[in-house]
């Protein structure tokens, strides 16, 4: 039996949709424009979004998680099936994935990206993406990507300046030689598999909690520098964990006073116990194992 | 559910809850109100099983009636069709004094009806019969396609809405003209 569902108060269609999954509502959201208006009742706004390269976009912050894929079978269009306990996916015509990406941050009124990853794929995908979340100023808590094809890895960094990265950027992507970035804005972690790019003068004004730079181009004198600043009372109060390899580390000049290897004098420990002027502490090694590198563990002083 | 029946169980001595202290007071004897819809056919109802309604318990609170002021005085909700209102008493005569449980199996099961009786429990604020009939309404489209949601919600298309629009645009330009006209006469 049929019930005029557009005839309830404003108030009565939330209480509805409130009841309903993120695939009814997409799916009521197709009948027309006017339902589509109305989907946002639903409190859907508290939904985040995250995707697996073109293999799926996801509802989460909610469980189960919803997953969209895509189809040419048009038998097989809004066909749902329980994948787990945690996980559920409707599959849906195919089109542009930068377009559902859109309709699906519009129709629910999704203001946070849990993970936005991208692989090789067509960049402009991704830079089609990323531009829609930076025009619809989206928080996207992680950026994760790697081995996009061309150029579009450099398009994308030049991109992650004006998106609203809070959490994690890693980036996988083996950027050439001639490749220059300046970050402006950071998140709380980064991860950099070729950081050959990431200059002195770019890492001394981070604000990171985690930082993690490989294939990095930083010597022992520009390490020092940033360790010198570390010590002072105000200098990275948010760093926790650092890690840099670098071919340019050697056991020339001083890192601190100290000339690499910098190692525990004991054994069990992981390395040489530095402080900062505020008293907090850090233990330092410096390795020439498989490549160079430098890590910084700093005590949290919430787990003291 | 009668007022008897409430007292006596409320009173007996084999209810293993009843906390001694509560079994020695003095019973205090049930209130009851009437209401009645479109119908206009009365239905008794306890204020315990009324205080499921926000509206009614608001309205009952502090009247303080006797039995023959209530009798005299049933509250009219004349835009309840009577039968979803006895759906309703019922309910909440079903519920007194007890939470509702997550999935309710006592609600009406007449789909026909359910669009009045959302509306109506909408109306008299009772919260938990209000959550359990959009629950109704939403299962109704579960795993279903846009087409065939279009079918039971009764989604018109959008060339409908449009045409919906434009003539409720040309009904409106009509009104307005009219009352110019009355006005302009009115002047004369």
């Amino acid at each position: 039996m049929p019930i005029a569902l557009l005839n309830f108060p404003t108030d009565l269609l939330g209480d509805v949709f409130k009841q309903c999954n993120p695939f009814d509502l997409y799916c009521f959201s197709k009948c027309s424009k006017r339902a589509r208006s109305c989907v946002k009742l639903g409190n859907t706004k508290s939904w985040k979004i995250k995707n697996h390269s073109m293999l799926y976009i996801a509802v989460c912050g909610i469980n189960p998680n919803y997953k969209f894929e895509q189809t040419t079978d048009p038998k097989d269009y809004f066909m749902r099936k329980s994948l787990s306990d945690s996980e559920e996916v409707m599959f849906i015509e195919t089109g542009e994935i930068s377009e559902l990406f859109a309709y699906l941050l519009d129709t629910f009124g999704i203001r946070k990206v849990e993970t936005l990853m991208f692989c090789a794929y067509d960049s402009d995908d991704f830079v089609t993406i990323s531009r829609a979340m930076i025009d619809r100023n989206v928080e996207i808590e992680e950026l994760l990507f790697s081995h996009v094809d061309g150029e579009g890895a450099e398009d994308l960094m030049s991109l992650t300046n004006q998106m609203n990265i809070t959490n994690k950027l890693l980036c996988w992507h083996p950027f050439p030689l001639h490749f220059q970035h300046q970050m402006t804005q950071f998140p709380k972690d980064i991860e950099f598999r070729t950081s050959h790019w990431l200059t002195i003068d770019q890492l001394l004004n981070c604000t990171c909690v985690r930082i993690e730079l490989y294939k990095s181009m930083l010597s022992n004198q520009e390490l020092d520098q940033f360790l010198r600043k570390w010590k002072t009372a105000d200098g990275f109060p948010n760093l926790q964990y650092l890690e840099i390899e670098s071919e340019k580390i050697d056991d020339k000049s001083p890192i601190l006073d100290m000339i690499p290897p910098i190692r525990a004098r004991l054994p069990g420990v992981d390395g040489v116990r530095i402080m900062k002027e505020d008293g907090r502490e850090g233990l330092l090694s410096v390795d020439f194992g498989n490549s160079p590198t430098l890590k910084l563990v700093i005590s949290d002083p919430s787990n003291e | 559910m009668s007022s008897t029946e409430q007292g006596t169980s409320s009173a007996a001595p084999a209810e293993p809850t009843t906390a001694p202290e509560s079994a020695a007071a003095p019973e205090v004897p049930e209130s009851f109100y009437y209401v009645h819809g479109k119908d206009k056919v009365v239905h008794k109802v306890s204020a315990g099983a009324l205080q499921h309604s926000a509206l009614i318990h608001g309205m009952i609170s502090n009247l303080g009636y006797t039995e023959e002021q209530a009798k005299a005085n049933p509250f009219p909700f004349e835009n309840i069709d009577g039968d979803i209102l006895q759906m309703v008493v019922d309910w909440c005569n079903q519920h007194k004094g007890k939470p509702t449980p997550p999935e309710d199996t006592n609600l009406p099961k007449q789909k026909e009806k359910l669009f009045d009786l959302v509306l109506a429990v909408n109306y008299l604020e009772i919260k938990e019969l209000l959550t359990y009939c959009c629950k109704q309404v939403a299962m109704m489209v579960k795993g279903k396609s846009p087409e065939e949601i279009r079918e039971i919600w009764m989604i018109p298309t959008d060339a409908e809405d449009e045409a919906a629009e434009k003539e409720a645009k040309k009904r409106a330009g009509k009104e307005a003209a009219g009352e110019t006209a009355a006005a302009a006469g009115d002047a004369k």
